[in-house]
């Protein structure tokens, strides 16, 4: 090769491999995870109350619960 | 090199490796869907289409990393030269694979709408915003588009018609076509198959395919360097490059003179005869070849060129730059300005009664 093209070689791979191995991370952290923890987004849940403490829920059956454990 | 154009530059040489590679290539995608046969039944069973897209996918990126990878390697190590010699022919096979993978998959998945399936292909998924959706199928079809461009342009009548810089330059767009490829990959089966080995596999990939090229310039860089230290300019045009015992008998050695291009060396005969480095076919380092029948012989495809005048021997009629050189004591001595393509130089005669 001429002395050119060896130097268009290794400087095109120089910048090529850091753009396509961050293309490829990017890619790879934008994949929707398999398990997803449980939404806070209201908008998810229509039934759910905007302004309820998001405890409050588990909170109350716990509550029921040893309520109904009670002789 | 031949005098005429054939559709096919086949010899002997050439008949086995494409065996060997069409041998390779039943192999790998029989061994594929007997194991994705095998390890994935009940409900987990793959369609024998799916099977065959992704085992050609596979084929055809693998084989382009060994495309890739071919170049770097023969500068690095000279065992790899067999691989260069027949690169075209496997470009060529890895745009066949490609193309059935994408025929395949554009009639398994836009083929039984309503909708022509090239135009299904282009319009059906428009998230363009969106990395973990984005219309990766659209990445492949370029990528197929430029190596196909490259498998109908690997051949001497376009190398001849563009002329071997434009055409070598055309041929690098196949690192584009790489990297939309690796990006077909990653946001396409990668957002599905979660295996962080296949994800592994792509990046080593990337890794080991730029990681040659890097390290081929770094060590030619490096040669470059001590090659050009190693030369002193003597009285006039001449410049000592080096002692006629660094020559080997009927080999070549190369000479880095300043800036320019690499001078190339050759003992034959008991003479010394200097040309340019680069071979007028693809650029090939002719002195890292040897001198066979008289000529001397680019290690990448056999191209021959007299040492004495730098033209290719009748009927061929391509033409390389020759040197001044004359021989002082046991020093090597040459005029660092290249002569018009096949000037006739007198080569320089060793004295042999100092040897020894």
């Amino acid at each position: 090769m001429t002395r050119a093209q060896r130097r268009w070689h290794a400087a095109i791979w120089l910048l090529l491999a850091p753009v396509i191995l961050y293309l490829l991370i990017a890619a790879l952290t934008a994949r929707p995870a398999v398990w997803a923890p449980p939404s806070m987004d209201p908008a998810a849940d229509p039934g759910a109350d905007p302004g309820a403490d998001p405890g409050a829920g588990a909170a109350a059956h716990e509550t029921a619960d040893h309520v109904e454990d009670r002789p | 090199m031949s005098v005429g154009y054939v559709t096919v530059q086949w010899n002997r040489h050439k008949r086995v490796y494409d065996s060997l590679v069409g041998g390779g290539v039943a192999l790998y995608l029989a061994l594929f869907i007997i194991a994705g046969k095998t390890l994935y039944t009940g409900a987990h069973a793959i369609s024998d289409e799916i099977l065959a897209i992704r085992a050609l996918g596979t084929c055809a990126y693998l084989m382009l990393h060994v495309v890739l990878c071919t170049g770097p390697l023969a500068r690095l190590d000279r065992r790899f030269l067999p691989l260069l010699y027949n690169r075209r022919h496997l470009g060529v096979a890895t745009f066949l694979v490609a193309l059935a993978h994408a025929t395949i998959a554009i009639g398994f998945y836009h083929g039984f709408g309503n909708v022509n399936p090239f135009i299904s292909l282009l319009t059906s998924n428009v998230n363009l915003g969106s990395l973990s959706a984005f219309p990766f199928q659209l990445l492949g079809l370029a990528a197929l588009l430029i190596l196909f461009l490259m498998a109908a342009t690997s051949h001497d009548f376009w190398l001849k018609n563009l002329g071997a810089p434009a055409w070598k330059r055309l041929h690098m767009v196949v690192y584009l076509a790489y990297a939309l490829l690796v990006l077909h990959v990653a946001l396409g089966i990668l957002q599905t198959q979660r295996s962080p080995w296949l994800a592994g596999l792509v990046g080593a990939g990337v890794v080991i395919v730029a990681g040659l090229h890097v390290v081929a310039g770094l060590r030619e860089r490096g040669h470059d360097r001590r090659g050009a230290q190693r030369t002193a300019r003597v009285n006039g045009p001449w410049v000592d490059v080096g002692c006629v015992d660094d020559v080997p008998d009927r080999r070549g050695m190369t000479a880095t003179v300043g800036g320019g291009e690499r001078i190339a060396l050759f003992r034959y005969d008991g003479c010394i005869s200097a040309t340019t480095n680069v071979c007028a076919h693809q650029g090939g380092p002719l002195g890292e070849g040897r001198i066979i029948d008289g000529c001397v012989t680019c290690p990448w495809h056999g191209w021959q060129y007299r040492p004495g005048d730098g033209q290719s021997p009748p009927p061929f009629t391509e033409r390389i730059a020759t040197h001044r050189v004359r021989v002082v004591g046991r020093r090597i001595q040459v005029d660092p300005t290249p002569l018009a393509p096949g000037t006739a130089v007198t080569p320089a005669r060793i004295e042999e009664d100092h040897h020894g």
